[in-house]
């Protein structure tokens, strides 16, 4: 008995000590406390290497904050991960946010008090996102990984929509300035007359990626030509009210695929297009036959990497801002978008929230930043004699180099932390690639001349030199409807409709165009694009009521 | 062997006096070894096939995954009305129907052809040639058979029309995959190229049970090579061809499934859509379980029908049957 009562005391002396730790605060000042230890456990869903030990950045870190990270780091299937996760309660400090489902279980805490309280830095940084980052219990539980600006957006890279065309259609007519749709198609078709085939196969004037969920390349165009961002639907102000409109019925769509009905005519489209799946898609395009096409660069990126491996630089696209008339300002490219609900979360399980917090502000500070996004000043780059900071050709090659970056950047820390992205107080550019210099240094002459000939120094200042701010509702296809709805069904319907309807529209007589366009939008009625646009608009009000008109 | 035992420690059972019940279980202890050998696969389907059947509930439910058995909405037959009202599910069971039974009656008659053929060779070598060639497509994927497809029916380059056009039957190439009216013969053919070779094992081995003296007798009376095969050799693999026939009637709506859904596009969706295209599309990609699920419940019924009624069909004409 006597043992047995030792033996709960100590217990309870035990738990008291734990509770106790757990239960202190470091202060309340906000600055970051280094003379103790801290150990961060992280869940992340990159799938990359665990840091060695002698990794140079992490190295630094401990160092400078006598802070450590340990990772877990997913394999295999991501949702069952997460499950697994949830199920057991066993969270490390930090997960790696990238849906709802670490919140709707509850393991994450709210933010925004820690944040007003101890991280300045922080509540600087995520100013413009703020209301976004709020969800609707008034809560922030996720700090977004990326798309949040601090400067001026210097992002040289065009991965979005647009009009693409082939590098040596343009070098061969001198370089034009092409505005519409007419003078794209003109251009194709002046080529495509003249090289009837590439490399010894027939020439591909123009293809458009039809396959699976992919085929948003066949129904988007419309909305680009006619000068609307990617909203995934038109928003129009009608009668001072702003109105929700489904592109696919809209008199802009008839106008493209008039075009394309009467470019089949000519020979222009390509006809297996209809019945080619993705990678018959890509062989296409690496083949270096593809004149033009709509889509988004990511998609097609592969194909492109394969024509710089096989030295076919000519043969790669270029994005183009078309629209339908001289009349109308393309809206291609649009403001960076901050990742909402992607990036670290703090759960229920961390003995230490506030230090956290702590480490996160401090890291913002531009010191850290430019030793996460640069390297180390005399290693990773230099300022030249002007003091223009600069990498040597070695430096930029390291920068690439998969097994070096793993010892010497502190990439799963940065690519889901908190971070300064646009420039730096003294106007370079966070990425070191966006800085024109060190761009322009990394690039193939092709594009070197292309741009010159422009007179812009990147894709992305080719669709859009100073994109317009984003509209507060922005991007709308954000909103899908919920499973098992009438919305959801109507919009499966709808594209039903379209997958069946549109080839026969492009590829049937012009003479009859006007029939297939009526049957079309009749089926469109019998799929009942109206209960969508019903819930798209009423996602629409919601967001206006939320963040405003303007 | 074990009848013997059998006889000789149940004598009563001989003079059939005796309660039918208490005999079962008699029967049981005395085939214990038996029983005791097959109750690892009665376990085996008794939990792979009888207890995921308790997922037909979702039928009758407003399905939500979260929530728990008992906190689902009942909706009764909901579904299923859903179903018969949907243009979408009606289409994709005639295309099921239909390319089910093209296949079905194409793959029995070649089939049956080869087999003849074959059985006729005297020439062993040759014959198994014949055989080995034919039935090695059965070993590829469907996956890599519907990427020859596609490639031997393509507009650029592709055989079919490269020959057609060499031939001169054709101007411009055609684009096979793209119109509705071919697809059908389309999967048919490929099913009879991918399996005609496999389908003839069985046949080939039925025949090798005829007795011999049955055309040696017939040889006597003066018969021929088609009478013999007409006469012999057919009524001698009729159970072999009725019994394969109940049982690919139990598979009337299971059509193949990787050929539509490899080769399916917009423009021939209302022929390519199959019930089990239906059942990924609403099941998996919109998570409409309760839908799929109804979807799929009908599929299982209707075969089931079918192979009873298939099998009646056989035992009312004095056939072998398979229940």
């Amino acid at each position: 008995m006597k043992k047995c009562s030792l033996f709960v005391g100590l217990a309870v002396l035990f738990i008291a000590s734990i509770s106790s730790c757990k239960g202190k605060e470091s202060g309340t000042d906000e600055s970051f406390d280094h003379s103790k230890p801290l150990t961060i456990s992280i869940f992340t869903i990159q799938q990359k290497q665990q840091p060695p030990a002698d990794n140079k950045i992490y190295k630094w870190i401990k160092e400078k904050y006598n802070v450590d990270f340990t990772w877990d780091i997913l394999v295999g299937d991501k949702d069952q991960k997460i499950g697994v996760l949830i199920a057991s309660g066993d969270f490390p400090d930090l997960v790696e946010v990238d849906s709802t489902k670490f919140q709707d279980a509850g393991a994450l805490i709210p933010l925004e008090d820690l944040i007003e309280k101890y991280g300045p830095n922080i509540k600087k940084h995520y100013a413009s996102a703020w209301k976004k980052m709020t969800e609707d219990d008034g809560h922030i539980y996720c700090l977004p990984n990326w798309g949040v600006l601090d400067g001026r957006d210097q992002s040289t890279y065009y991965g979005d929509s647009a009009l693409w065309l082939q590098k040596d259609v343009l070098k061969e007519f001198g370089y034009p300035k092409i505005k519409t749709v007419d003078e794209y198609f003109d251009l194709i078709e002046k080529y495509s007359k003249k090289y009837p085939t590439i490399n010894g196969m027939p020439t591909i004037p123009f293809t458009i990626l039809t396959y699976d969920w992919r085929d948003f390349c066949l129904v988007n165009p419309a909305n680009f030509c006619a000068g609307y961002p990617n909203d995934g639907g038109l928003v129009k102000n009608v009668d001072g009210k702003w109105t929700y409109l489904n592109f696919l019925n809209q008199d802009i769509s008839k106008r493209w695929f008039k075009k394309l009905c009467e470019e089949n005519a000519k020979g222009i489209i390509d006809k297996s297009c209809f019945v080619d799946n993705y990678d018959q898609y890509i062989a296409k395009l690496s083949s270096g036959r593809v004149l033009g096409l709509h889509d988004q660069k990511w998609q097609f990126k592969d194909a492109m990497d394969a024509l710089d491996v096989a030295k076919m630089y000519d043969r790669t696209l270029a994005p183009l801002p078309i629209v339908f008339d001289d009349t109308i300002t393309p809206h291609y490219r649009n403001r960076p978008l901050p990742n909402i609900r992607r990036g670290f979360g703090i759960t229920t399980k961390c003995k230490d929230p506030v230090r956290i917090i702590k480490f996160i502000n401090a890291q913002l500070d531009e010191e850290t930043q430019r030793i996460l996004h640069w390297g180390v000043e005399g290693e990773d780059w230099q300022y030249d004699e002007n003091h223009h900071p600069y990498r040597t050709q070695k430096q930029r090659d390291e920068q690439k180099d998969a097994s070096w970056i793993l010892h010497n950047k502190a990439d799963l820390w940065y690519q889901t932390a908190p971070k300064m992205e646009g420039s730096f107080s003294d106007g370079y550019a966070c990425e070191m690639n966006y800085i024109p210099s060190e761009f322009l240094a990394d690039q193939k002459p092709v594009d070197v001349e292309l741009w010159k000939a422009y007179g812009v120094s990147s894709d992305a200042e080719l669709m859009d030199k100073d994109p317009p701010e984003n509209a507060p509702w922005f991007p709308m296809w954000q909103e899908v409807p919920p499973d098992g709805s009438d919305a959801q069904l109507a919009n499966n319907k709808c594209q039903q409709a379209y997958r069946k309807y549109l080839p026969k529209i492009i590829m049937g007589k012009t003479e009859d165009f006007e029939k297939n366009w009526s049957d079309y939008m009749k089926a469109l009625d019998d799929a009942q694009i109206g209960k969508y646009n019903a819930f798209m608009q009423e996602k629409l009000d919601a967001r206006i009521a939320k963040y405003g008109s303007k | 062997m074990g009848e013997k035992i059998y006889m000789k420690k149940n004598p009563e059972l001989s003079v059939g006096i005796i309660n039918p019940k208490k005999t079962f279980w008699q029967k049981v202890i005395k085939q214990r070894q038996l029983v005791y050998m097959s109750l690892p696969l009665v376990i085996y389907i008794f939990i792979f096939k009888f207890v995921p059947l308790w997922g037909w509930t979702m039928a009758f439910q407003d399905y939500k995954p979260a929530k728990h058995f008992v906190d689902q909405n009942w909706v009764g037959f909901k579904w299923f009305a859903f179903l018969f009202k949907d243009k979408e599910f009606l289409l994709a069971l005639r295309n099921t129907v239909c390319m089910s039974i093209i296949s079905t009656i194409l793959g029995f008659i070649s089939a049956i052809l080869i087999a003849l053929l074959l059985n006729e060779l005297k020439h062993i070598g040759l014959k198994r040639i014949v055989q080995t060639v034919s039935y090695l497509p059965h070993f590829l994927s469907w996956v890599i058979v519907t990427g020859l497809v596609s490639s031997v029916f393509s507009v650029e380059d592709g055989t079919v029309n490269n020959i057609l056009s060499a031939l001169g039957f054709i101007k411009s190439p055609i684009l096979w995959l793209s119109q509705p009216k071919y697809f059908w013969w389309i999967v048919g053919w490929t099913y009879v190229w991918k399996e005609v070779g496999w389908n003839t094992i069985v046949y080939l081995g039925a025949m090798t049970a005829i007795d011999p003296s049955l055309y040696e007798a017939a040889e006597i009376d003066g018969a021929g090579r088609i009478q013999k095969m007409v006469h012999i050799t057919l009524p001698g693999i009729r159970s072999t061809v009725i019994i394969m026939m109940i049982m690919s009637a139990g598979h009337i709506l299971d059509a193949n499934f990787e050929m539509p859904f490899f080769l399916q596009n917009g423009m021939i969706q209302d022929v390519a859509q199959t019930i089990d295209l239906y059942v990924l599309r609403y099941g998996f990609s919109s998570f409409n379980y309760a839908l799929a699920t109804a979807a799929g419940i009908f599929k299982n019924v209707v075969n089931i029908a079918f192979l009873l009624f298939a099998n009646w069909i056989a035992k009312k004409s004095g056939e072998e049957r398979l229940i």
